[in-house]
């Protein structure tokens, strides 16, 4: 409610006299009509733009809007007619350029008319519904001039011509082919598709399928990715020259569905020059080219990687399995580190680090490094190689580098407590006999294996380093304890090692020369008078001694025996002849031992300070032994060695297996009593699972022995059988 | 009016013919045959006029015939004369000095015709609050 007095104010519509006389809307429009005409023929500049304008302004004004509106339709309609003939009417190559020139001219008149419509365009068109002028001028460029029959077919014809000249070779005119594609696509998308895109990428496709076709006949995989690398770039290319930029996607899946997807198996497995040939031969450029070309279509990378993954499982498998390759562990490591280099290389060279060839390659190592069951043997001896001399004078940082290197194999091994074993024996050998060639080295893989493994893994490792500090303190205090007393006797240094920590092997004690055994005594009385409550006994298998020798013409030498050697030796001290019998007797070395000592002793050239009674390279039971009067070396120092393969004999070899299988059983226990601890009633598959999922990060549990240890464990009622379900296993707590 | 006396703008000169339109108030749609009653020059920036109207902007750019001319020439009636006077200061100013409901549509109506949309904008409202 408006209290406000308003003064009457009346807005009355504009008074258009409506009931002028047409002659004078006939006679405006003529004068529009020339106007157009004359911009079509180049005279714009004469014409004056406020007249028309004006013109154009009354007519709408006075509602002769339509009239205006379909003149113009009928004029410019007119007009793109003969435009249409004159191109029609072009030759041959001139047909292109005449139809670039023409669309030039409409595009510039159009605008002009547009200009003097400006009136109508603003409020005649909306108002009406009506196509604006512009629009209005396209959308008669494309029904007279491009839908115009004898225009369209020869249109693309010419196009596609041109492409296809230019893929042949040809340079062609591209600012023409741009000027021509843009005209379409101002015409509107659907134009630019239908009359141009559609049929192109069709004959693209055919073009590319009989192209390929033809070089995979006569190209080898190599220079067959070249040729597809060079086309997709010259399609993209040409993408950037002269088409719309939406087309990019689509002309290049045709490439790649035509030169890569449908060839695809067949160039992967091409003889003499696919996928295999290329990572045998470190092809970085050819596996590149692949990687990236096959990346592009629908499981490309899944075709590089199943056939890199078969190819990996069975160069490896032959190489595990093979029985040369078991001579020597070394080489046999060496070959799988080389192997792993080589592959990585080439996955960070060609395959851009792609994390899913990475995991193939690890679960291909990991599949073909458990089929040999002596490999968590031969990686430990790769490593004691390595450590006892093979890293003199490298530096620090190469060491790691190796270490390492071996760590990543060790993380394939199913079996990581056999390496465990293996790895404490290496490493008992190595420190007991002073071969370990840099402490940093040793500590540095104990770390690694610690980080890997957790503390259990390393403990006992550690207790064997332990020992060895402490059994130097412990000698020290020994010589300093019974200085006054030790004259001209055999110097003793004796090693304690602590029971368990050790890969000892029970065994008989042989009896020790009289001056040995003397001074073996005093200390075992000094130890164990400083440590109460401790027990020693002595590893004789496991010593060695320095021993001095004078021979036939008084020439000396210093032996490097073991401990064994030394007890057979000094028999000849007291005796020039002895009986196999007899030293067997006098020592109590057990038989197989004293074979192997007494054949290095005898049988060994250049370190024969025995004779033996027969001549033979064997130990038999009735052989005679003479103190070699005659030795000569040119060493004063003479080695001895035991005749030992560094690698495990069969028969060690089924003892250590034994000895894994029995450490094992306790900690599959333990994982049982664990899982059944929580879950009170498990059936039977289940535990399984369990067990195989805590312990796999050291070894694989064999199902047969989880069973086994389920019914031990039944046994000593930890467990029982679900009385109607005897799958089912109730904790009993 | 104000706009001419400065002289430091670059200037046109625009000719005003001033039709003889008797027989009608609000058209010029028979002055084709009608005779030039006057002319009338003024001087004013074409920058200024392009800038506020696409008509001014077509006028001296598009090619035509006045683009090359340093005198272009709008035909208008007599009726028309003031509020084209009035347009073009507003142009330039941005105000009006008519307050007269009649003289504001005759404005507006010259406003449309060359497509100043700040100045039509600005006689509706001030059309609205009367």
């Amino acid at each position: 409610m408006s209290a406000q007095k308003k003064r009457n104010f009346k807005i009355e519509a504009f008074k258009h006299r409506v009931e002028v006389d047409p002659k004078y809307a006939e006679k405006t429009w003529k004068i529009l009509e020339h106007a157009i005409h004359e911009i079509y023929n180049h005279n714009a500049s004469g014409l004056s733009f406020e007249e028309l304008y004006r013109n154009a302004y009354n007519m709408v004004l006075h509602k002769y809007g339509e009239k205006l509106y379909s003149g113009l339709v009928t004029t410019m309609t007119w007009h793109l007619k003969e435009i249409a003939k004159s191109i029609e009417a072009a030759q041959g190559g001139l047909f292109l350029e005449e139809l670039n020139r023409k669309w030039g001219d409409h595009n510039k008149a159009l605008q002009m008319i547009r200009d003097i419509l400006m009136y109508m365009d603003r409020t005649f068109v909306p108002s009406n519904h009506k196509t604006p002028v512009h629009e209005l001028g396209l959308n008669l460029w494309r029904d007279n001039i491009i839908h115009s029959h004898k225009i369209q077919t020869r249109l693309l014809d010419t196009l596609l011509d041109l492409i296809h000249r230019e893929r042949k070779g040809e340079v062609i005119n591209r600012g023409l082919m741009r000027n021509i594609t843009k005209m379409l696509m101002d015409l509107g998308s659907s134009v630019y598709q239908e009359d141009f895109e559609r049929p192109f990428l069709e004959v693209s496709a055919s073009f590319y399928s009989g192209e390929s076709q033809q070089f995979i006949e006569c190209c080898d995989c190599g220079d067959y990715l070249k040729k597809a690398e060079r086309r997709l770039n010259e399609e993209m290319e040409r993408v950037s020259h002269y088409l719309d930029a939406k087309s990019e996607a689509k002309i290049t899946s045709v490439v790649e569905k035509e030169m890569i997807a449908n060839h695809m198996q067949r160039l992967v497995h091409m003889e003499n020059s696919g996928l295999v040939n290329m990572l045998v031969d470190d092809k970085y450029e050819d596996l590149s080219r692949m990687y990236n070309l096959f990346r592009r279509v629908p499981e490309g990378f899944s075709t590089i990687r199943d056939v890199m993954t078969s190819h990996l499982r069975e160069t490896g498998k032959q190489l595990v399995i093979d029985p040369d390759r078991l001579r020597d562990p070394v080489d046999f490591v060496q070959r799988l580190l080389d192997m792993k280099d080589k592959h990585d290389k080439i996955i960070n060279v060609a395959f851009n680090n792609d994390k899913t060839f990475q995991n193939a390659l690890n679960s291909s190592f990991e599949y073909f490094i458990n089929l040999n069951n002596r490999s968590p043997e031969f990686i430990s001896l790769y490593v004691d190689d390595k450590l006892r001399k093979g890293l003199k004078g490298v530096t620090e940082e190469d060491v790691e580098v190796v270490l390492d290197k071996v760590m990543m194999l060790f993380r394939y091994l199913q079996e990581k407590d056999v390496f465990e074993k293996y790895y404490k024996q290496h490493l008992a050998k190595r420190l007991l006999s002073g071969k370990t060639v840099s402490d940093d080295a040793e500590r540095s893989m104990i770390v690694k294996l610690k980080t890997e493994c957790g503390y259990q893994f390393t403990s006992k490792l550690e207790g064997m380093f332990t020992d060895m500090r402490t059994s130097q303190d412990t000698m020290q205090g020994f010589y300093a304890s019974q200085y006054s007393e030790m004259g001209d006797g055999p110097t003793l240094a004796v090693q304690v090692l602590t029971t368990g920590s050790w890969p000892t092997q029970p065994s008989a004690p042989c009896n020790l020369p009289a001056e040995i055994l003397s001074v073996c005594e005093k200390f075992r009385a000094y130890y164990l008078g400083t440590h109460t409550g401790r027990r020693l006994t002595w590893q004789t298998n496991m010593g060695t001694a320095d021993i001095k020798a004078t021979f036939g013409k008084g020439q000396k030498h210093e032996l490097n025996v073991s401990t064994y050697q030394m007890c057979v030796l000094m028999l000849f001290n007291s005796a020039d002849c002895s009986s196999y019998k007899e030293i067997e007797q006098a020592t109590e070395i057990p038989a197989s031992d004293l074979k192997r000592c007494l054949q290095s002793l005898a049988c060994v050239k250049g370190k024969n300070v025995l004779r033996k009674e027969p001549m033979s390279k064997d130990i038999a039971e009735d052989d005679a032994f003479y103190f070699n009067d005659k030795f000569t070396s040119k060493f004063i120092k003479v080695k001895i060695g035991t005749v030992v393969a560094q690698k495990e004999s069969e028969p060690e070899k089924h003892e250590t297996r034994q000895r894994v299988e029995e450490d094992r059983k306790p900690q599959i226990e333990a994982a049982i009593v664990r899982i059944m601890k929580s879950r009170r009633v498990l059936d039977h598959n289940s535990i399984v699972t369990e067990v195989t999922t805590q312990l796999q990060s050291r070894f694989l549990p064999n199902p047969v022995v989880i069973k086994k240890r389920i019914e031990s464990l039944i046994e000593r009622e930890f467990l029982e059988r679900d009385k109607a379900d005897r799958k089912l296993y109730r904790y009993l707590a | 009016g104000e706009w001419a006396r400065h002289p430091k703008r670059k200037r046109d000169e625009i000719k005003k013919d001033i039709g003889d339109d008797s027989q009608s108030n609000d058209s010029t749609w028979s002055m084709e045959c009608s005779h030039v009653l006057r002319v009338k020059s003024i001087y004013i920036s074409s920058a200024i006029l392009a800038a506020k109207s696409p008509f001014f902007y077509k006028l001296f750019s598009n090619g035509m015939r006045e683009s090359d001319q340093r005198h272009a020439t709008l035909r208008i009636s007599a009726s028309e004369e003031a509020a084209l006077m009035e347009l073009l200061s507003f142009m330039y100013s941005g105000k009006l000095s008519t307050t007269s409901p009649t003289h504001l549509l005759d404005v507006l109506m010259a406003a449309d015709k060359f497509e100043v949309a700040s100045c039509m904008r600005h006689c509706s409202q001030v059309l609205r609050s009367l």
